[in-house]
């Protein structure tokens, strides 16, 4: 892949960040009354209100404002806490292991089923499997998360109790935070136990989480896939005597996967947005949880932080998604 | 001028039909349902909180021994302004500044469409968390906080019809015979633009109506003892494991309304608007 | 017809199922095809001459289209009862074909050396190495400059003429018994279409290898090959050596073709189209197919008419054959 293109992307990178990061402060300052108190507290003293004033530059015109905010956003200071004061931006680091986890695991479960029931589907439109499967899909985007997650929690947890209530492991057995990654520390702490324990708090609400991208790349795979088996180079890769599996999987959705890979990226947010949910269900310690809980807090100072994380981390998914597109593509990745 | 010819295969689309079905079941649940709901969806009593389904409540009661099918009834109501305000919010000002952007293109187009692109950075939940955040917790500012965070994917869709459109020759034509800006824009190329709008709309009703309630089950969106769905799903978690109904009827409600504008959606995509397979 | 038989086809029926019912897009056809030479199969679009090359390799769109009847024998089996492995082993191994797209018919996503080796991994058991070598020679031998450096690059790289070369080299990648070429040159532009055709006759004559050149153009088949048969409606209406079928066509369907072609009426003469359109498959009238075209129909033609020997080796199936 030519550096100029992964360039461009990064700049594009670049370009959505400062623009998210205009949207947040200037929202911030919609809101009514003193940003300082806001920021601060109803409790602050005046000394510390007026040195956050000074430090925001209140009474400087707002384009200074902004270059101040960035500027701290830039040495990675997300401001403090208003609930306990401690900086946000390590309040964030501490949750987002648990998020990434959880995002993970649903995203490697919509992805594969996702796949795998579009693909047969296409392979055998119309058949009882493909009418099943469609409908399924149908039922999944239209979905509440978060209905879907307390039924799933009442059947698995609470009628037939084989699975965990919620959080992401049994009190006490915690192993070292090495990844902050639950399934992963177990494993390099050599706790086969935990590591079972931690699978099965992470199963329900990854399948909650998986279950619309599920749903969504279902169907654009079967679609796709129905659109390729019908392109030129698809009977010419059946006359060449080739195995239908390979015509399907090499030819075929190799091709396909193009569309998908879009709408993977465009999912992306959706999880973000899913996560916020599962979490709050599921009582799983991560960001989405963090934010809500901040929300209610009224702590602005944690909310902008959490929505500039999100936003960084769409934009890098996306960036990822370009790359992922130009890998699979040779007419992009040689023209581009 | 577009064809609405195809509009009769609607009734050949099985899935467009059921949709339908869905859609005027809660519609007519909405106007009526009110005036034959068995109980006040207000009125608590404390002797039959979180009663099980029965003949006196099919649904049951919640924990302040309301009747959850009455309030599930005037829910209804609520939902389906949810969908047409915050749907009409995003509508109204995306396609303007997508006619606008596409029309015009030039310095405005990228203007408008960079500031597109902001919004869009943002993944949409929490977007609309944040504006809700701002506005302060309430029904009208949820539907104005879902409104907004959609208007970029209005606009977006508007733009590249136009763009497609004012390549056409009868566009040009129009504008040599001398026609003025704004008839040409809503006279000439906003009708021809309109199909893919009406499918994005449509799915757009099942998206704010998900969204709407997700505000609501966080405590963002309407507040208790509004009987919202989202709302009431969320009061019914902590009864969960003692009272499962309280939270699965609403939840019912939400996905059936949501499911009927996706298959409407879905129908109507394929007969106006093959192309727009992706969305 | 002198030599043997490489493949022959008899009755074949294909179905392609529609809403008004099962139509068939080729119905009744007998063919022979001689061994070690370009045979030529003429027609109109719609007259069922891809349909019969896709019924030849079992290829048919799927569920559309289907055999009702008939058989295709080639080295002594029937084609169209082998089941689908054993297909397999003869698609792009025993027969291969190219297609009239090169611009769609390879895969955008593979390099093209890639989807050569393919073949030959595949039918010959090469080595991915073995393979990669083979895939750079064939590339020379279908003329491909600098053939070694081409099988990294990927189609949209290639030009148009390119890319038919490289689907000349898959389908000669296993040296197959048969070539069937489906209007190979119809997309090229024209000077293309000339080193195209030299090509697959020098390669043809090179292996010893049967050749089924399927076309619309008379001028193409005048070029290539040594013997042509003419398809109507899902048949064969004539079939003569390419010389005689030129001086003294038989069949009116085939008249006038020739009349509607600029190089055979020549400076000065008249061109004139067959008046009326192919009938749709599923409305021919009963007895010869192209009685509502002709301009020598009476009332026999309501008949079947019989295939028919005009003059040794020269067949045709009219009432009123001419020559």
């Amino acid at each position: 892949m030519p550096l100029g293109y992964l360039g461009r992307r990064l700049l594009h990178l670049g370009f959505v960040l400062l623009g998210v990061s205009l949207v947040v402060f200037l929202m911030l300052r919609m809101i009514p009354g003193d940003p300082a108190r806001l920021l601060l507290g109803e409790f602050a003293s005046a000394e510390d209100l007026a040195r956050l004033r000074a430090q925001m530059g209140l009474e400087r015109p707002l384009p200074v404002q902004y270059g101040l905010y960035l500027g701290r956003l830039l040495q990675g200071d997300l401001g403090q806490s208003l609930r306990n004061g401690a900086p946000v931006a390590a309040e964030i680091a501490q949750r987002l292991a648990a998020t990434v986890e959880l995002a993970v695991a649903a995203m490697l479960i919509a992805t594969f089923l996702g796949i795998a029931a579009g693909v047969v589907s296409a392979v055998r439109p119309y058949s009882l499997f493909d009418t099943a499967a469609m409908l399924l899909a149908l039922v999944g985007v239209s979905m509440p998360v978060f209905w879907l997650g307390l039924m799933l929690m009442y059947l698995f947890a609470v009628r037939v109790p084989v699975l965990p209530l919620m959080g992401r492991i049994g009190m006490g057995n915690e192993p070292e935070a090495l990844t902050g990654l639950m399934l992963v520390d177990t494993l390099l702490a050599g706790e086969g136990e935990a590591f079972l324990e931690a699978l099965q708090h992470l199963v329900l609400p990854a399948v909650t989480l998986a279950t619309v991208p599920l749903a969504i790349i279902a169907r654009i795979t079967r679609s796709s896939m129905l659109e390729v088996l019908q392109q030129d180079y698809v009977r010419t890769a059946r006359a060449k005597g080739l195995d239908e599996s390979v015509v399907i999987l090499r030819h075929a959705l190799r091709n396909a996967l193009l569309p998908i890979v879009t709408v993977l990226g465009l999912n992306l947010g959706l999880l973000l947005s899913g996560a916020v949910l599962t979490e709050t269900i599921f009582s799983w310690p991560g960001l989405g949880r963090y934010v809500v809980d901040s929300l209610m807090a009224r702590d602005y100072a944690a909310v902008q932080g959490c929505i500039l994380v999100f936003a960084a981390i769409l934009a890098v998914i996306n960036l990822v998604v370009d790359l992922a597109y130009a890998a699979l593509d040779p007419r992009i990745r040689i023209h581009a | 001028m577009p064809s609405w010819e195809p509009l009769a295969g609607l009734w050949r689309s099985r899935s467009a039909a059921l949709g339908l079905g869905l859609i005027a079941f809660v519609l007519g649940v909405a106007l009526f349902g009110p005036a034959v709901a068995p109980h006040d969806p207000f009125r608590t009593a404390p002797l039959e909180r979180l009663a099980a389904p029965s003949a006196a409540h099919p649904f049951g009661t919640d924990s302040l021994g309301r009747d959850i099918l009455s309030r599930v009834i005037h829910g209804a109501r609520i939902s389906i302004l949810i969908g047409l305000i915050s749907v009409s919010i995003s509508l109204f000002p995306g396609t303007l500044l997508g006619l606008l952007a596409g029309y015009f293109g030039g310095r405005l187009d990228s203007v408008i469409m960079r500031a597109m692109d902001m919004l869009l950075a943002f993944p949409a939940i929490l977007l609309a968390i944040f504006i809700t955040a701002i506005l302060g917790p309430s029904l009208p500012n949820t539907m104005i906080a879902v409104g907004v965070v959609y208007i970029p994917h209005y606009a977006r869709i508007v733009r590249s019809s136009v763009l497609a459109l004012k390549e056409q020759l009868f566009v040009q034509a129009i504008a040599h015979l001398g026609g003025g800006h704004g008839r040409i824009l809503f006279r000439h190329v906003l009708p021809n633009a309109l199909p893919p709008i009406i499918v994005y709309a449509t799915l757009g009703m099942g998206t704010a109506v998900l969204q709407a309630a997700a505000l609501g089950f966080l405590g963002l969106g309407a507040q208790p003892p509004q009987p919202e769905w989202g709302v009431m799903l969320s009061e019914g978690r902590q009864y969960l494991q003692i009272a499962p109904h309280v939270a699965a009827f609403p939840g019912g409600a939400i996905f059936i309304l949501v499911l009927g504008f996706n298959l409407l959606g879905d129908g109507l995509r394929d007969v106006l608007d093959p192309t727009l397979r992706a969305l | 017809m002198g030599a043997a038989a490489v493949l022959s086809i008899s009755g074949l029926r294909t179905e392609f199922r529609t809403r008004r019912g099962p139509v068939a897009a080729v119905d009744g056809l007998d063919l022979e095809l001689p061994a070690g030479e370009t045979f030529g199969l003429v027609g109109e679009s719609g007259c069922g001459k891809s349909v019969t090359a896709l019924s030849i390799l079992r290829l048919l769109p799927r569920p559309a289209g289907r055999v009702a009847a008939g058989s295709i024998r080639f080295e002594g089996e029937d084609l169209l009862a082998l089941p689908e492995a054993a297909m397999r082993r003869i698609r792009g191994n025993r027969i291969s074909m190219i297609f009239q797209e090169p611009m769609t018919s390879l895969n955008p996503v593979l390099p093209v050396g890639f989807q050569i080796e393919e073949v030959l991994r595949k039918h010959r058991g090469l080595s991915a190495r073995e393979a990669r070598a083979e895939a750079g020679g064939l590339l020379a031998r279908v003329g491909m400059p600098d053939p070694q450096s081409r099988l990294d690059d990927y189609p949209h790289q290639l030009s148009g003429g390119m890319r038919q070369r490289a689907m000349i080299a898959i389908a000669l990648a296993c040296r197959p018994a048969l070539m069937i070429a489906d209007e190979p040159t119809t997309a090229l532009d024209v000077t293309i279409q000339a080193q195209i055709l030299e090509l697959i006759s020098r390669l043809q004559a090179e292996f010893g290898m049967s050749v089924l050149l399927i076309t619309h153009d008379l001028g193409v088949v005048a070029e290539t090959c040594r013997e042509a048969a003419v398809m109507y409606a899902g048949r064969i209406v004539e079939r003569a050596a390419v010389a005689r079928l030129y001086a003294r066509p038989a069949h009116p369907y085939t008249v006038g073709l020739f009349r509607s072609l600029p190089r055979a009426v020549g400076r000065g003469g008249k061109l004139t189209p067959i008046p009326g359109t192919v009938p749709h498959p599923a409305e021919l009238p009963p007895g010869c197919a192209f009685q509502e075209r002709c301009f020598q129909r009476h009332a026999a033609c309501r008949e079947d008419p019989p295939w028919a020997e005009v003059a040794t080796g020269h067949f045709a199936r009219c009432w009123k054959p001419l020559g």
